[in-house]
C-alpha cells in the first residue's frame, strides 16, 4: 500500500511541478512579504469572456484581433522604489537567461525600459515588459501565442497615449 | 560365577539357532538386578521386548483420534482494514500510471504551441470582463508604446551616427539605446 501511495504521489507532484512558472509569478513568490507591490492578474478564463465582449468601433475591433492572440496578463506595480524593483527583475532575467530573450530594451532621462520574450518553436509564449518611470516600477507580463505579425500589430494600431509621447 | 552357558546361548542366539525356551532363558537372566559387565550391554535388548509389551495405548486413544478426525480445523486469521484495500490502491496507482503516460505521449504526439503554464493559481483581479477588457487594453498600449519609442530612438540615433560618421569620418556608438 505504501509502494503505491509513494508512486501515486511522485505521478502527482511530477506532473504539478512540470508546470512553468510565468515571470510575474516568479517575481510575486519572490517577493510574496513585499505590500507595495500590486498585481493585477487576467486568466484565461477570463480572457476568454473578455473576447466574448463586442467590440464597439474598429479601433476596439482591432484590439480584440490582438487579445486573440493572448492567453493570459499579469500586471506588477509599485508606486515607489522603481529602480530597486526594476534591479530585481532584472536579476530573475539573469538567473533564467535560458529561458527568456531580449526582446528590446531602451533608456532615456526619465525611463528605462526592458522587453523580454520566452520563444517555442519559433512563437512567443510569453511577453515581459519592465519599466521604471519617476520611480514608479510595472511588469506587463502576457501568455499566448504570439507570432512575428502580433509584434507588428501591436507596434502599429495601438494609439500611444497622448501625454506619454509629449 | 560362570557365565559359559549364559554365553553360548548368547552365541547361538545371534546364530538364530536357540530354541523358544533357551530365548527365554535369555530374557529371565537378562531380568537379574546384577548382571556381569561383560554381558551388560546385551541387557537393553531383552529388557525393551519385555518393556515394549507393557506398552498399551491409553483409555482415551480412541477419542482423540476421533476427535482429531471428525472436527474441521478452522483458524481464526485477523485481515488488517488496510489489506483489504491493498488492490484498490493498486489499481488507483496502475491507473494513474496509465493516465500520466497517456498525457505525456498525446502531449509528445500532439506537439502544439501550447503555454505550459499553471494558470490554476491565477486569481482574477476583475470579475467584469469589460472592466478587465480596458486594463488589457492599457497594458497593450504601454507595450506598443515601448516599441514604437524604441523604433523612434532607434531610428534617430541610426541617423545621428550616420551624420556623424559622414561629418567626422568617426563611429559614434548610441548609448541611449541598446539593439537587442
Amino acid at each position: 500500500m505504501k509502494r503505491a501511495l509513494t508512486i501515486g504521489c511522485t505521478i502527482v507532484f511530477t506532473a504539478a511541478t512540470a508546470m512553468a512558472q510565468d515571470f510575474v509569478s516568479r517575481y510575486m513568490w519572490e517577493n510574496k512579504h513585499d505590500t507595495l507591490l500590486h498585481c493585477v492578474s487576467v486568466s484565461p478564463k477570463m480572457m476568454e469572456e473578455v473576447l466574448k465582449t463586442d467590440a464597439k468601433d474598429e479601433v476596439q475591433e482591432e484590439m480584440r484581433n490582438i487579445m486573440m492572440d493572448l492567453k493570459s496578463m499579469q500586471i506588477v506595480s509599485s508606486q515607489t522604489k522603481g529602480d530597486f524593483y526594476f534591479n530585481k527583475a532584472e536579476k530573475i532575467i539573469e538567473k533564467n537567461i535560458n529561458r527568456f530573450e531580449p526582446f528590446i530594451s531602451f533608456n532615456d532621462s526619465n525611463e528605462n525600459c526592458r522587453i523580454m520574450v520566452r520563444k517555442k518553436e519559433g512563437v512567443i509564449i510569453e511577453l515581459v515588459m519592465f519599466s521604471h518611470k519617476n520611480d514608479h516600477f510595472r511588469i506587463i507580463n502576457f501568455t499566448g501565442c504570439m507570432n512575428e505579425h502580433f509584434i507588428d500589430n501591436l507596434a502599429k494600431t495601438m494609439i500611444p497615449k497622448q501625454e506619454d509621447k509629449d | 560365577m560362570d557365565y559359559k552357558y549364559i554365553e553360548q546361548l548368547l552365541e547361538r542366539f545371534w546364530q538364530c539357532e536357540t530354541s523358544l525356551e533357551e530365548e527365554q532363558i535369555l530374557r529371565t537372566f537378562f531380568q537379574q538386578k546384577e548382571i556381569p559387565a561383560h554381558l551388560l550391554s546385551y541387557k537393553h535388548l531383552f529388557v525393551y521386548e519385555q518393556t515394549a509389551k507393557e506398552v498399551k495405548l491409553g483409555n482415551d486413544f480412541d477419542a482423540k483420534i476421533l476427535a482429531r478426525i471428525e472436527k474441521p480445523v478452522v483458524t481464526a486469521h485477523h485481515v488488517p482494514f488496510s489489506r483489504h484495500l491493498r488492490p484498490l490502491f493498486k489499481a488507483a496507482a496502475v491507473v494513474a500510471i496509465i493516465l500520466s503516460l497517456g498525457t505525456a505521449a498525446q502531449r509528445s504526439f500532439h506537439r502544439d504551441i501550447e503555454t505550459d503554464y499553471n494558470y490554476d493559481t491565477y486569481k482574477d483581479t476583475y470579475t467584469d470582463p469589460q472592466v478587465a477588457y480596458g486594463e488589457i487594453s492599457e497594458a497593450l498600449m504601454s507595450v506598443s508604446e515601448s516599441i514604437n519609442k524604441y523604433q523612434e530612438q532607434y531610428a534617430n540615433d541610426s541617423v545621428a551616427v550616420a551624420a556623424a560618421n559622414t561629418e567626422d569620418n568617426s563611429q559614434v556608438a548610441p548609448d541611449s539605446i541598446k539593439k537587442e
